[in-house]
């Protein structure tokens, strides 16, 4: 235990692997592409299959690198600061809660398959009752039925990590998307992320992990990623925003010389640094084993701000320019209020506060 | 990246709350109530200045000093205990949870600019002084023409044979309740601005100094003090001639290291959900108070990220000249913004004067919103220090 807030050596070699790879291999102009072909782009994905990333969170005993849940933010800091759509987040999410929660029979059938590429989404959203809305999806084991909306990545993944009850009790069924039984319909966005509708109609289960406790780790490690976007989104438009007021003049001086726009830059860098803290703070936490879904909560409220300030402030200091869409701005924009939805969004996460202010 | 507390730490935050279990009695919460001056109520003339000194403070600031609280940070040749900085802002919380005083400015800053820039005699002579809490200072900073842009002063220094002599007007320090000033004045007017400064360190009671005191809207009385042919011997120049602006600006940084954390703000959050819990259920089902309250306790999380991330990285060997900027300004600003709502919240409960029996949290909170702008400016004001995060942190151009 030590209070540190510098990278690690792994942490740095992470963050600068990525930066490269991602700055040579996945400019602006292919996220385009990727953004409106409406699913991940294969080749991309295989490059980071054998870059290793899809086993950097999973127990070597599995194929994996058994690096905390902390580096692997700092590599999806970087995918969201390079505005990469991939089943990454989701897939990772859904690896971790089985290595979590999963019997030893499911983690060796399931983790080795995803540390070689398969993707998986997780499926808990019914209706728009959000991440902690009641769960009518049953399964008895063999067999699983009900209807899920916000799948990311529902109609492309794998295999799908579903939110339903057996008994009654709660749990995790995971069934392959590829099967009769399972069908989706498209949703998209505002970050355009590739949502799905899925209906399970009987669909057949590979494995099943029972308890609450599953389902909750889901939610809150599900809270701490979105989290970590919406911060990775709101430093990377803080990034270009100062950039740009150092190079656009007017009135025969840089913009960034003047009060006003030193003034709304640095509140922009308070909320972000803020946000930088906790987001990270809450991986470190996960990773010791301490789950907390209130923090999670207070953590999405403080990040879901920041990220509307940094991104809008962004605009408005960037003027016409920034309002582009050949600008590479909007992709934070869109991205950050995405995350800031996803698992748990303002209203949900202020309210779970709300709840508790008195005892 | 690690943000798991030491059991070092851990072990030394419960020993902090087991000594103020002990020592923070009522007697001495009591005495800091009674001792808190309405800023309005005064009428000029005599007066006590900020804090008082009663038997029970003295009393605590001696237990302090036992258990070596005071100056632990200090290196263990000066005294201390060349504890870390995550100990000091760990009592640094404890001690603002509670609004017990602290002695920041003449341990922490002054102290350990002496430490740094003394004579070994002054070191030997004062450092001891200063922590048994027989030597205080008052800063001699600010002048009427001379706030944020401190650099303007005007205080004039001159040399008379073995002597300085000192002229001027110091404004909203604390010379009426100090035993020593600290004082900066102008050495050589014709250097560029920063160049020309001194610091001198006197006892306040020396002849030629005029103090009067000056109520405030909120609870502190300062004053402004005027210096009329004061006579100082040569040795009360610290340090180096004409060097004074660094010592400031040395000093001044070592003050914004403690200066908002979180427990100065989530005190006041617990302090009126427990009036509320006891005095006003009807409004725990009000959706209003609670979307404030939890907006609130949000804010309170920036305020701890932001006060940790200061103290991390004072603790790990880098200046966060950035960073403690930007405690200050949002420290500052989100007290003014709790110290509003508690009062909406209240409604003309919330108004009551301490006068009144059933005034909430004592009068506490009429008090703390009329104090609450102070912070946005003392020490720096905000908009100076946002230039400071964008110039110094992000690295924008000066205008």
């Amino acid at each position: 235990m030590a209070m540190d807030l510098r990278l690690s050596d792994l942490q740095e070699l992470i963050r600068d692997s990525a930066d490269d790879f991602l700055e040579r291999e996945a400019p602006a102009s292919r996220m385009r592409q990727i953004e409106w072909a409406g699913e991940p782009d294969e080749e991309l994905w295989s490059q980071m299959v054998e870059l290793g990333w899809t086993g950097l969170p999973i127990a070597e005993e599995h194929g994996g690198q058994g690096a905390q849940l902390v580096d692997l933010g700092v590599l999806i800091e970087q995918l969201c600061r390079h505005a990469l759509l991939s089943p990454y987040q989701q897939t990772m999410l859904a690896a971790a809660t089985v290595q979590r929660h999963g019997d030893e029979a499911l983690r060796a059938s399931l983790l080795p398959r995803i540390v070689a590429g398969a993707t998986c989404a997780p499926a808990l959203v019914e209706g728009n009752g959000g991440p902690n809305g009641a769960i009518a999806a049953t399964t008895d084991g063999a067999t699983l039925s009900g209807s899920k909306r916000y799948v990311e990545f529902g109609a492309t993944s794998d295999f799908h990590l579903v939110a339903a009850t057996r008994d009654g009790e709660p749990g995790l069924a995971l069934a392959v998307r590829d099967q009769p039984g399972v069908s989706t319909s498209a949703l998209t966005g505002i970050g355009l992320t590739p949502q799905a509708e899925v209906t399970y109609d009987g669909a057949s289960v590979e494995g099943w992990i029972g308890g609450a406790d599953a389902v909750d780790y889901l939610r809150v490690l599900g809270s701490a990623i979105s989290s970590l976007e919406c911060y990775a989104h709101a430093q990377k438009a803080l990034d270009m925003t100062v950039s740009y007021v150092q190079v656009r003049v007017a009135f025969g001086r840089p913009i960034g010389t003047f009060e006003a726009v030193q003034g709304r830059v640095a509140d922009a860098a308070v909320g972000v640094t803020a946000s930088r803290f906790l987001a990270y703070e809450q991986l470190y936490k996960l990773d010791q084993g301490e789950l907390d879904a209130l923090h999670a909560a207070k953590v999405k409220s403080v990040v879901s701000r920041s990220v509307v300030d940094a991104t809008n402030w962004g605009h408005v200091l960037h003027g016409g320019v920034g309002f582009m869409a050949e600008y590479d701005l909007q992709f934070h924009t869109r991205r950050g209020k995405e995350a800031s939805l996803r698992w748990g969004d303002p209203r949900e996460s202020l309210g779970a506060v709300a709840a508790t202010v008195f005892n | 990246m690690e943000y798991g507390w030491t059991e070092e730490h851990v072990a030394f935050r419960q020993q902090v709350r087991d000594f103020l279990d002990e020592h923070a009695t009522p007697a001495l919460f009591e005495e800091l109530r009674e001792g808190e001056r309405d800023g309005l109520a005064r009428e000029a003339g005599e007066g006590e200045f900020g804090h008082s000194r009663g038997p029970e403070l003295r009393a605590f600031r001696q237990a302090m000093n036992e258990a070596g609280y005071t100056n632990m940070g200090w290196p263990v040749e000066y005294g201390g205990q060349g504890k870390d900085a995550l100990h000091a802002f760990i009592l640094a919380e404890e001690l603002w949870y509670l609004g017990i005083p602290q002695d920041h400015l003449s341990v922490g800053s002054v102290g350990r600019t002496i430490m740094r820039f003394g004579t070994e005699e002054q070191k030997r002579e004062w450092l001891p002084e200063i922590v048994s809490g027989d030597m205080t200072f008052a800063l001699g900073y600010t002048e009427p023409n001379a706030g944020t842009d401190l650099a303007s002063l005007q205080t004039r220094a001159t040399r008379d044979g073995d002597e300085w002599v000192i002229n001027g007007q110091k404004i909203y320090g604390g010379f009426g309740g100090a035993t020593h000033g600290w004082l900066a004045a102008r050495t050589d007017p014709d250097a560029p601005k920063h160049q020309g400064i001194s610091v001198f360190i006197f006892p306040t009671n020396v002849p030629g100094i005029t103090v009067r005191p000056m109520g405030t809207m909120g609870r502190i009385i300062t004053s402004e003090t005027f210096f009329d042919n004061v006579r100082l011997p040569a040795d009360a120049l610290f340090g180096e001639l004409n060097r004074g602006w660094y010592y400031m600006t040395n000093a001044l940084d070592l003050e914004r290291v403690m200066i908002e954390p979180q427990s100065l703000y989530q005190r006041r959050v617990d302090a009126l959900v427990q009036h509320i819990e006891d005095n006003r259920p009807e409004l725990k089902d009000d959706p209003v108070v609670r979307i404030r309250l939890a907006e609130a306790t949000v804010d309170s999380e920036v305020s701890r990220a932001l006060a940790m991330t200061n103290a991390i990285m004072v603790q790990n060997g880098i200046t966060p000249t950035m960073e403690g900027a930007m405690v200050k300004v949002w420290g500052s600003e989100a007290r003014y913004r709790m110290d509003s709502l508690a009062l909406d919240l209240l409604g003309p409960e919330g108004g009551l004067r301490r006068e009144n029996e059933d005034a909430p949290v004592g009068g506490k909170l009429e008090e703390n919103y009329r104090g609450s702008s102070v912070h946005r400016f003392a020490g720096g004001t905000n908009d100076v220090l946002r230039r400071i995060i964008a110039a110094r942190g992000l690295g924008l151009p000066r205008g």
